[in-house]
């Protein structure tokens, strides 16, 4: 119940509002300007999902130091928007010379850069989300979200329609900038308003205090779940022209997910069961856990399925090509079916960093991160899009076991109640993946065997119980 | 820690129908899930060539025999309906085929149906071996812990798509050692009809999949029954009329059986050329028919008796089938193919080679294990060794005479597999679930003994 007496429970509907605006707003842009500037389309969406790295696997370690330390939220200081400003651009200024020298010939590169530019703007944008949060007020956060979407539509429809821009792309690319600059001000100047003083004092925050074990295991962590999706070298996959238009509109579903992890459910549900100063968080967890678990599972089914029964009806108004349709359809799919398992993966680490934090567990990550280099510098040959999210898909999954079993070695959960959870993660991947290969009476029984199986251990008490 | 949890939470292994569903349902969900992910998400990786992704060749004609039988099935049920779809393939095609008359025709059918017997076979090892010891923590800990083992065996995920016999027949030679030991240690009647009605249920099993397997089963029976009776006899029970009607009733029935058995099978070799009319129908379909220049001729002796000079004689008729097939279609990894066997007492000469092949190849190195799938062969058989390895570490006494009894059967299916077989391939995939019993069963001891001394 923590979850509706908050009320962030009215920015997670405008969270959801704001998400369908931004898919109308993708699959629109695609159709109005596909043909005729396709390159740009690229260019566009490629620096895009250099963004959405940047936001997964930079902003949220910073967003968990935000939140966990309240001093730092106590006013609005300008010392460390001014630091966070400064990181910001260093990245920006990294990855744009990165670009200039792989792309000089580029004639799209201004689109990328302004693309990125927005990231100098955005990094503090932390920090502010940080202070909304202690002040609760998550529906602005979400809200400012519906009004990027929907003033970019609207700009988009006005560039499609009535005038004539020789490059109309590059145009929506700098309102971009421009919108996120005006959320940013607004921002401060709501929080101001509310009370927060702008002080210019001497910060805590050094990067020494910054890279503790703690954060070091979140950005890690996120390297490894997220990180696979926007490596450079990945882009190579694409050589036909489109190909990467049609996969970020199919990532889309993951993408919006991922920012609710980081932003929204971060504020909400973590927020309220772990910044409590509790003792023994396994209680809490074991009788949320459930919940959560078959909500997020039942939650990804009912996307899918609204998913399959919409999506072949929105691509009969995209113009892509059919070979296009069909990406788009199989990443759309192999994109929803990895959010649960990402889910626990986050959950899961969260509960580890809070009180349960193993030594083994950080080099073992460490291990996993040069494991994960050096396959991606080359020992597996990975050639289509598919391949690629095969690939994190199995690296996810084996990411899980490896957190559920250093839970049960914890004593967060009974023997019984682990052997229940990974029941429940088979018979969903099994109900899903023959849905895939359609045996749908595999799907059927699948399901139904999970359904008994929550009533049998007596799933709606909140623990699992035998009952006998 | 595992112990510790098993500990405080012992209710999972209580004598409880619920407890036993949740750990089928345990087993069952992680064998269907690894078996999609890997067709899915993993074979893409692994395969060298995209060819025969789902089905190898072999069952891509089960598979077309099964979609013919479920046309037939189409015209008329009734009729057309029979538990053997054709000669040389089993009732694992006809449940397919079943399943494709219901559902319509999807390949991926059989990884639900191959991943039910995989896990069934999976629990009643459990169940045997908690069956055997005593009720200890340590004992369930080792027992689950092997059974996990099983299942885990990643080479029975590379079958696990495929149209075969192996998962039936290895659930049958399970539930037969399972009945068993139920009945070595049944106190009453009615119980006692119970098991012995599983035992047949496991013989119909494997006579439904493979019928030249069963001649093993009956000499287990016959070996169960001598069992039982010497231990009425040794425990001086006085034994109630009904009971020994019961023994003569089992003894009787399966000679009478094995009989029939043994005659249908070795009517066909009547000369003494080891090729003559032999009728191999498996390679016939597959249009393999192959006539060789010159036969070899078979030696009979004058010491062995004629019934089991014939069975020797048709194994090696198959291994010299199998050959001249792996000459013609240029088998990869050929195996043994230096045998030459031409008499009963050849036969026994080369039965220590073979039981130590049957048990040890191939060895890891064998291949290049740069190739996924020979190093996970490779790391197959290390595990294999190293159980082997703690044998001089276990008491004798810890070596309860049940597990020479399961030991023994195995062997007894390796030695016949190892001298028919002429590929690595097929050897692997056919003695496979059998070294791998005799493997868990020594591990098992070691583990239980080890925790014991630990205590």
């Amino acid at each position: 119940m923590n979850f509706l007496t908050n009320k962030g429970i009215s920015g997670s509907f405008l969270f959801i509002l704001a998400t369908l605006v931004a898919l109308f707003r993708d699959v629109y842009f695609v159709n109005e300007f596909f043909n005729k500037n396709t390159f740009s389309m690229d260019a566009y969406f490629t620096s895009m999902m250099l963004l959405a790295l940047i936001i997964n696997f930079i902003f949220a370690p910073f967003q968990e130091y935000f939140n966990y330390n309240k001093k730092i939220l106590k006013n609005i200081n300008i010392k460390l928007l001014a630091n966070l400003y400064s990181i910001g651009f260093t990245i920006f200024l990294m990855m744009g010379l990165y670009l200039f020298i792989n792309d000089v010939s580029d004639d799209y590169i201004y689109i990328k850069l302004a693309n990125l530019f927005m990231l100098t703007i955005n990094f503090p944008l932390v920090y502010l989300h940080s202070l909304l949060f202690e002040s609760k007020r998550m529906h602005l956060i979400s809200g400012s979200n519906l009004f990027f979407s929907t003033s970019l539509l609207m700009i988009i429809f006005i560039l499609s329609t009535s005038m004539n821009i020789n490059h109309p792309i590059l145009t929506i690319s700098i309102s971009n900038l421009i919108i996120q600059f005006s959320i940013f001000l607004f921002f401060v100047r709501t929080l101001s308003k509310s009370g927060y003083k702008i002080v210019n004092q001497p910060n805590d925050f050094s990067l020494l205090s910054f890279f503790s074990k703690k954060i070091f295991l979140l950005v890690s962590f996120n390297a490894l779940i997220f990180c696979p999706f926007y490596i450079f070298s990945f882009l190579n996959f694409f050589t036909n022209e489109g190909n990467i238009t049609a996969f970020s509109l199919a990532i889309k579903p993951f993408l919006i997910f991922q920012v609710f992890i980081t932003f929204v459910i971060n504020g909400i549900f973590f927020n309220n069961l772990f910044n409590k100063e509790i003792e023994d968080y396994t209680k809490i967890f074991n009788i949320n856990f459930n919940k959560i678990f078959n909500g997020v599972i039942v939650l990804t089914l009912i996307i899918l399925g609204l998913s399959y029964l919409f999506i072949p009806t929105i691509l009969e108004f995209i113009t892509v090509p059919k070979v296009l349709k069909l990406l788009i359809i199989e990443v759309y799919f192999l994109s929803i079916i990895l959010l649960p398992i990402i889910f626990m993966n986050v959950l899961f680490l969260k509960l580890l960093t809070l009180n349960f934090f193993g030594k083994y567990l950080y080099y073992f990550l460490y291990f996993l991160i040069i494991l994960f280099i050096t396959l991606f510098l080359g020992l597996i040959e990975i050639n289509s899009a598919s391949d690629y999210l095969s690939f994190i898909f199995v690296m996810n999954l084996a990411l899980l076991f490896l957190l559920l079993l250093t839970a049960f070695f914890h004593k967060i959960f009974s023997l019984y109640s682990f052997i229940i959870i990974i029941i429940c993660i088979f018979l969903f991947l099994s109900s899903i993946l023959t849905y895939l290969y359609e045996l749908y009476f595999g799907t059927f029984l699948f399901f139904f065997l999970y359904l008994s199986l929550l009533i049998t251990t007596n799933y709606l008490n909140g623990e699992f119980k035998l009952n006998t | 820690m595992i112990t510790k949890a098993l500990k405080s939470h012992n209710d999972i292994f209580k004598k409880n129908i619920l407890s036993w569903f949740i750990i089928f349902l345990l087993f069952y969900s992680y064998l269907t899930t690894a078996g999609f992910i890997f067709q899915k998400f993993i074979l893409e990786f692994l395969a060298q060539n995209n060819t025969h992704l789902l089905l190898s060749p072999e069952s891509t004609i089960a598979n077309e025999i099964a979609i013919s039988l479920n046309e037939k099935l189409k015209l008329d049920f009734w009729k057309n309906f029979s538990l053997v779809p054709q000669e040389g393939y089993g009732i694992n095609v006809t449940i397919l085929a079943f399943f494709y008359y219901i559902l319509g025709v999807n390949p991926y059918t059989n990884i639900i149906i191959n991943s039910l017997f995989y896990s069934l076979s999976a629990l009643l090892l459990l169940l045997t071996f908690l069956k055997i010891s005593n009720n200890s923590i340590y004992a369930k800990k080792s027992a689950f812990i092997c059974s996990i083992i099983f299942l885990l065996w990643p080479s029975s995920l590379f079958w696990l798509s495929q149209i075969t016999k192996d998962f039936m027949s290895t659930f049958s030679h399970l539930l037969l050692i399972f009945s068993f030991i139920c009945l070595y240690r049944v106190d009453n009647l009615k119980s006692g009809l119970y098991y012995l009605l599983l035992s047949f249920l496991s013989l119909i099993i494997m006579f439904s999949v493979r019928d030249h397997f069963l001649q093993i089963q009956f000499i287990m029976l016959f070996v169960i029954i001598f069992i039982l009776l010497n231990r009425f006899l040794s425990l001086r029970l006085s034994l109630k009329p009904k009971q020994i009607y019961l023994t003569f009733f089992i003894i009787i029935f399966t000679t009478y059986t094995s009989l029939i058995i043994s005659d249908k099978n070795t009517s066909n070799i009547e000369s003494n050329l080891v090729l003559n009319n032999l009728k191999i129908h498996q390679l016939k379909d597959i249009s393999y028919e192959y006539f060789p220049d010159k036969e070899t001729i078979w030696k009979k002796s004058n010491f062995i008796p004629n019934f089991i000079d014939k069975r020797l004689q048709a194994i090696i008729a198959l291994n010299l089938i199998n050959n001249i097939n792996n000459i013609k279609f240029g088998a990869s990894t050929p195996f043994n193919t230096n045998l030459e066997i031409k008499s009963s007492y050849d036969f026994i000469k080369s039965l220590p080679v073979i039981l130590y092949q049957g048990l040890f190849e191939p060895y890891p190195l064998r291949f290049d294990i740069k190739q996924p799938k020979f190093l996970v062969v490779a790391i197959e058989m290390l595990f294999i060794y190293i159980c082997f390895f703690l044998i001089p570490f276990i008491k004798s006494k810890s070596f309860d005479k049940i597990y020479i009894v399961i030991i023994s059967f195995s062997i007894f299916y390796i030695i016949p597999i190892t001298y028919t077989v002429s590929t690595y391939g097929s050897l692997y995939r056919l003695r496979g679930p059998f070294l791998l019993i005799i493997a868990l069963i020594i591990l098992r001891i070691f583990l239980e003994e080890s925790s014991k001394k630990n205590k």
